[in-house]
């Protein structure tokens, strides 16, 4: 058991290695492109993420800000030579400001063949209402 | 891999003209261009790499039923076409949404690639995963990279 945990982080510690040394070569994550768009009791949030398995994912909440980000894997044969590329990178990231009306604790995601959604229910309090004109 | 392009794809700066570069890139329609190539961000993006037995294609079609995806290839051109449906009509109101932003492309796609010479396009194989399909088309034997043995005399 013990084993496993060390070797679990001996995985964090290359992996966090492998970052920085692409934070070293002034490596900047993509920006998926991204639609936004607002329904009766929620808003929903599109992404592009293509080469994003769901663990790859990482969808943070502080405060009023959504984080996302996720790392491009892509399997290829060993001995590899690219010779063209339009996605380069490793990682794309993204942030948004949410409104108060945000019910942070209901927020979910899910990512389906490179398509991120994410659904952002807004608070009991904040949805809209139908008002009633009453005849006098 | 693909942390690994930045090291494989033209160099930014090192050992080449730069400054050429830099007014390339500002002004790309200036010179002549492949009759073939498209502008960058053209739906659905590629990388083109290769092995010493194969070319290898990845296309990047999030959000596209690779069943609908239509590849073909003939001597050295491989054809991409397909369709991504955007999210028209709001899931539970037949109106359509309010939109904030509208980021993403939809609609009917093709696209051309002119690939190295001497794939062979009978042998080709596509594997798609988390929107990223990626094909394979062995090099012809002729064009496969070959060791020569230096006899004794």
């Amino acid at each position: 058991m013990s084993q496993e945990t060390n070797k679990g982080d001996q995985q964090v510690a290359t992996r966090e290695q492998s970052r920085d040394v692409a934070a070293q070569r002034s490596e900047r994550p993509l920006l998926p492109p991204a639609d936004i768009y607002e329904e009766a009791e929620a808003i929903r949030v599109v992404a592009d993420m293509p080469g994003v398995s769901k663990e790859g994912l990482h969808i943070e909440v502080d405060g009023t800000e959504l984080t996302i980000s996720g790392d491009i894997r892509v399997d290829t044969p060993e001995g590899l030579t690219a010779s063209y590329a339009e996605i380069r990178g490793s990682q794309y990231y993204r942030q948004f400001i949410l409104g108060k009306e945000i019910d942070n604790e209901g927020i979910s995601a899910e990512i389906n063949n490179g398509e991120l959604m994410v659904v952002l229910p807004k608070k009991k309090t904040h949805r809209p209402r139908q008002i009633e004109v009453k005849a006098a | 891999m693909f942390e690994d392009l930045w090291r494989f794809a033209t160099p930014q700066f090192g050992g080449r003209d730069w400054l050429r570069e830099i007014l390339d890139d500002a002004f790309q329609d200036l010179g002549a261009s492949d009759i073939r190539a498209v502008p960058r961000g053209t739906f659905p993006m590629v990388n083109l790499g290769a092995t010493d037995d194969a070319v290898y294609v990845y296309v990047f079609a999030p959000g596209v039923d690779p069943k609908a995806l239509d590849i073909s290839i003939q001597d050295n051109i491989l054809t991409l076409r397909g369709e991504r449906r955007l999210p028209e009509k709001g899931t539970e109101t037949e109106q359509w949404p309010v939109f904030h932003r509208r980021e993403r492309v939809g609609g009917q796609f093709s696209r051309v690639l002119t690939l190295p010479e001497g794939v062979d396009g009978e042998a080709t194989e596509a594997l798609s995963r988390n929107g990223v399909i990626q094909i394979k088309l062995p090099k012809r034997e002729e064009q496969r990279r070959r060791k020569i043995e230096v006899k004794a005399q």
